[in-house]
């Protein structure tokens, strides 16, 4: 069976000049009904990047495409929508696969009330008339827990909380009930309590609809509470991936049990040491030879200094790229 | 050190109240106000670290900026020991929100703020040595040669190499600009320092390193930390003594073991409850906070907190329960505080696994 969206080989650079810097290097990812694919890593590893891609909404320039598929798969038939005409882009944008950023104040307009805004999307994917979209936009209030809809309609985005923004947004993105979810730090500007209520709205819309969801975070707590598989991203590659669960409690790759030992955590006694990853992520500029993480790596071997590991098994369906895995120890 | 080694409070905060007056209208009258602080009451010992969490509205940064004297507060004091007024010998028990602006100038040394931002805190047009260096060239410390080295040795401390000295902040990254504002508050050698989300804009690799090197000098200088975060694990990490904020007020504070493990406010709870959990087999049947948090122009009569609480009777919508100790060390504003079920976490998650 083939994926609803599959990535194969994404390259993606950053031109200047002359000068071209690649940010994405052969990203390979696909995602199902239902699913919840998360990608992680810290700022600029290229976890937006990879979903601006897919939505071609890249900044170009200075992005580049290189090289690589993305093929959409509905209903049997599949686009590569790097290929497509940038009409038919347009309707998959929206309808088939929608997003949602950070910050939603910045995606809706401030001068156009929630409802309009949510009609909007109805009346030119679904063609809906404009009293049936308003109605339709009070029930998709209401779907995401908002209350009181019917007023909330009607009024715009700065007379709304952060919580209640990012759920309109929410709204607005599943109001054509798109196959393909991608939420870009969807929670991170949010108060815990409300983050806690934007993910059980996520989660139960996609249980409702069967959208697959590709989550894009650096909190490894969103990760383990929403996601069925893992991607952890270093500097424009793909070093770890497979079974969320498996990944966050047996974690192959030295980047990844960096990242996860630089957690504090509530349970853990007082005075008990954090030992963070040493150094800071290098540029595009001045991406390493080798494994890019060597230059951070507390396990660093010759080999790694000269060759970049390609991934290898770690265990069922999870896979790293390290050239320690299935060395003696 | 505990606060009980220092029978002296470092910072003693009583009744803190703030109001921020709203206008509206074409005469731009004020209609009404944002009831920011509403009696807060804290103290911190020397060489102790009280972590103040609140989610966005609950006035933690506030507290903060009325400490620094950067928004005067409307009542209510806080009194200091000023090590520089010992030292040029005045009194040295002051109220910073009353002392004459010349004392204040002596006091400044002793107290210091990180922000969340460091690039803008920094002045962009400064090279980093400018930067680090402004505290000492303001107070006439030392000259311009010993300044230098003072500064190189500074950025030592912070963990950066002292090539940085010429760049500007735009040429670092943001961990790097955060631990080069920590070293400009460290110039002066205070002893309190105010830190308003210090690593919530940080990576998480980098934020442990921040934390860690926040803890090290702590050690090594006895240096006391108001820690302001929204991030419960982060406050746990680095704070013995915690106090929960909601809007304007202390709803619960004490050892910050006890008050994870045995939560005697709802909303402290509902916060430990809300943090997602890393260790995906132990997922938690949380349940969720209800609502938004009010308005603070609009305060819930009685317990500020009733409209979210789920355990919530009639008497909490008609009065104010007091700030009261409910077991040693540990208070909590809540009627019902003795009958939380306060299960711990641990054998919460028992039951989950």
């Amino acid at each position: 069976m083939t994926a609803l969206l599959e990535i194969r080989d994404l390259k993606v650079s950053f031109v200047h000049g002359k000068r071209s810097r690649p940010a994405l290097d052969g990203i390979s990812l696909s995602v199902d009904r239902g699913r919840t694919l998360g990608i992680v890593g810290e700022s600029g590893c290229g976890k937006s990047l990879t979903a601006l891609s897919i939505m071609q909404l890249l900044p170009s320039p200075p992005a580049r495409i290189d090289g690589g598929e993305i093929t959409l798969t509905l209903d049997g038939s599949s686009r590569d929508l790097l290929k497509i005409a940038r009409k038919e882009m347009r309707t998959v944008r929206g309808r088939e696969i929608a997003m949602i950023f950070q910050d939603p104040m910045t995606s809706l307009d401030p001068v156009y009330s929630i409802g309009e805004q949510i009609a909007e999307v109805l009346m030119t994917h679904e063609g809906l008339s404009r009293p049936d979209a308003l109605d339709r936009a009070v029930k998709l209030l209401r779907d995401v827990g908002i209350s009181s809809p019917e007023q909330r309609v009607r009024q715009y985005p700065h007379e709304l909380s952060g919580g209640m923004r990012q759920r309109a947004m929410i709204a607005i993105a599943l109001a054509c009930k798109p196959a393909i979810l991608i939420a870009d730090e969807p929670t991170t500007a949010l108060d815990v309590t409300i983050q806690a209520q934007v993910l059980a709205v996520m989660r139960g819309m996609q249980r409702s609809l069967g959208t697959a969801l590709l989550l894009i975070t650096h909190d490894m707590g969103v990760i383990a509470e929403m996601a069925d598989d893992v991607l952890v991203m270093y500097l424009g590659r793909i070093v770890e991936r497979g079974p969320a669960a498996q990944v966050l409690e047996q974690p192959a790759h030295p980047y990844t049990q960096g990242l996860i030992a630089s957690l504090p955590s509530l349970d853990m006694p007082h005075g008990e040491r954090l030992i963070p990853i040493q150094g800071t992520v290098p540029s595009l500029a001045a991406i390493p030879t080798g494994c890019r993480f060597h230059t951070r790596c507390p396990h660093v071997m010759d080999v790694c200094r000269r060759e970049e590991p390609a991934m290898r098994e770690a265990a069922a369906a999870h896979d790293a790229a390290c050239w320690l895995i299935g060395r003696a120890p | 050190m505990t606060s009980a080694m220092s029978d002296r409070s470092l910072l003693s905060v009583r009744n803190l109240r703030k109001d921020f007056p709203v206008s509206s209208g074409f005469l731009r009258r004020t209609s009404g106000a944002v009831h920011a602080l509403n009696g807060v009451d804290f103290d911190i010992a020397a060489g102790e670290t009280l972590g103040l969490v609140g989610e966005s509205g609950s006035g933690k940064s506030t507290v903060a900026r009325t400490l620094l004297r950067l928004v005067e507060a409307d009542a209510g004091s806080a009194m200091f020991h000023s090590r520089s007024l010992a030292a040029a010998g005045m009194v040295s028990d002051i109220d910073l929100f009353t002392v004459d602006s010349r004392t204040l100038k002596h006091v400044r040394r002793d107290i210091q703020i990180v922000f969340q931002d460091p690039y803008s805190s920094l002045n962009p047009r400064h090279s980093i040595a400018v930067n680090v260096g402004e505290p000492l060239r303001a107070n006439r410390i030392c000259g311009a040669v010993e300044r230098r080295a003072r500064v190189a040795q500074l950025l030592e401390v912070v963990g950066l190499r002292s090539d940085l000295m010429q760049r500007y902040p735009h040429e670092l990254s943001g961990g790097q600009r955060q631990r080069v504002a920590i070293a400009r508050a460290l110039a002066l050698e205070p002893d309190l320092i105010v830190a308003d989300e210090p690593v919530s804009a940080l990576d998480v690799s980098i934020q442990a390193q921040v934390m860690n090197l926040l803890l090290d000098l702590q050690q090594k200088r006895g240096l006391a930390y108001l820690f302001i975060a929204h991030d419960l694990s982060v406050v746990r990490y680095m704070s013995r003594r915690i106090a929960v904020m909601y809007l304007g007020r202390i709803v619960e504070m004490g050892e910050a073991n006890e008050v994870f493990r045995k939560p005697r406010h709802p909303y402290t709870e509902a916060l430990i409850e809300s943090v997602p959990e890393t260790k995906p087999r132990l997922h938690k049947e949380r349940i969720l906070l209800q609502g938004d948090v009010a308005s603070p122009m609009r305060i819930p009569p009685g317990c500020p907190f009733h409209p979210r609480c789920r355990y919530a009777q009639d008497v909490c919508r008609r009065e104010l329960p007091p700030l009261r100790e409910i077991a040693r060390g540990h208070i909590a504003s809540c009627h019902f505080a003795e009958q939380m079920p306060g299960a711990d976490r641990a054998s919460r998650r028992e039951v989950a696994v």
